[in-house]
């Protein structure tokens, strides 16, 4: 299963807070990402695997591929359950 | 006769029929002054539209603020999704057309000027000043000893109480709803802020056209004493953007706004005020204007 982020999500860095604001009919809600939710967010703009978003994490980080998958997971949960990206 | 609004800087000039004694008394202050301003909407009221019936119901948006083949369209929408009413308008503002739904904007406004007493004044406002270092919040804006302090927070979070402990006390209430605040350049090409009111108050009432430089962001929270925590540009960030009246629908209207919050948080010292809801909270707020407060 693939990943992607879902259209009409704008992205903005602004006084050190990584923003998502998503674009769409009723903007009610915008969100943060943390270091590690803006290198996912990164590499999410072609389409990744579960597994290709944890090896950028041990590439980066350094950390297990165990933390890693931990880390990917949460943030594929959080993510698809907010509408920031879709499942393909 | 033409009338004008002055807020914040920003003027309206309102071309067509506008019954002033239809405005509420907190309007007075800010209509035909001669008060400075550095922007200027020519408001174009053309009332009742067929087109505007004949908008696409969307439920679930009331608000909605988005650029359309270069100009900027808003509209407010009722429970069922159709659109009240209208403004279009260029992208820096300098003109706008306010147009209305034929049947449900007076059942629902009662008049124009009614609608100016809620949002639709307030959109105006909003989009004719992001672009000039401009935005407005949900908080209260009072000054002390000549400065300016914003005091911002979600309903029932004490806006109108310390508004009233400001104004009671040696201080004065510009605003006790929707502070106006407003970037400039000092002398040395640095970022400085002012604190404007605006004619929309909450239940304290206060609405001055008045304006003092800003010198503290407080979000404020009930506690059992008065205690002052700083936070960082990023902390106050995140509580920020939640009470400040940003079009997040379309980028073109929103990245200046972002710029601004984040100029705005480099310059103006921000902290969790922690507040019983006595004058003490005064005291504490004059002694913490007095510290040189350094954003890290």
């Amino acid at each position: 299963m693939k990943y992607c982020r879902n259209k009409d999500i704008a992205a903005r860095t602004v006084a050190g807070e990584n923003l998502l604001v998503p674009i769409k009919e009723c903007t009610k809600k915008v969100f943060t990402l943390n270091g590690v939710g803006l290198h996912l967010w990164e590499c999410i703009e072609s389409e990744r695997t579960e597994e290709e978003l944890a090896d950028s994490l041990v590439d980066r980080y350094g950390v297990s591929v165990e933390v890693a998958l931990k880390d990917t997971r949460a943030f594929l949960s959080d993510m698809t359950r907010l509408n920031l990206i879709a499942e393909i | 006769m033409k009338h004008h609004l002055t807020i914040a800087g920003a003027r309206f000039a309102l071309n067509g029929a506008l019954d002033l004694h239809e405005l509420p008394s907190s309007f007075a202050p800010f209509l035909d002054t001669d008060a400075e301003f550095d922007v200027e909407c020519a408001v174009n009221l053309l009332g009742p539209s067929d087109e505007v019936s004949a908008l696409p119901l969307v439920v679930d948006d009331p608000w909605s603020f988005r650029v359309n083949e270069g100009l900027i369209d808003v509209r407010r929408r009722n429970q069922s999704g159709a659109t009240l009413w209208r403004i279009r308008g260029s992208l820096n503002m300098d003109e706008a057309e306010v147009s209305w739904h034929p049947t449900l904007f007076t059942k629902h406004y009662a008049s124009y000027e009614k609608a100016w007493e809620t949002g639709l004044g307030l959109s105006i406002l909003v989009l004719l000043t992001r672009a000039e270092g401009g935005l407005l919040f949900h908080g209260s804006a009072s000054t002390l000893d000549g400065m300016g302090v914003l005091c911002v927070g979600v309903s029932g979070q004490g806006k109108s109480t310390i508004a009233t402990l400001f104004d009671t006390g040696d201080g004065v209430a510009l605003t006790d709803e929707h502070p106006v605040v407003r970037k400039s350049t000092s002398c040395d090409g640095g970022a400085e802020f002012q604190i404007h009111g605006s004619p929309w108050p909450s239940s304290a009432g206060y609405a001055r056209a008045e304006v003092a430089p800003l010198k503290r962001i407080y979000f404020l929270e009930h506690g059992p004493k008065n205690v002052i925590q700083p936070l960082s540009p990023s902390e106050a960030f995140q509580r920020l953007i939640h009470v400040a009246l940003i079009p997040w629908q379309d980028p073109q209207l929103f990245d200046p706004c972002l710029s601004t919050v984040e100029a705005l948080l480099a310059n103006v010292p921000a902290a969790v005020l922690s507040f019983k809801p006595d004058e003490e909270v005064v005291d504490v707020i004059r002694q913490d204007l007095a510290a040189e407060r350094i954003i890290v």
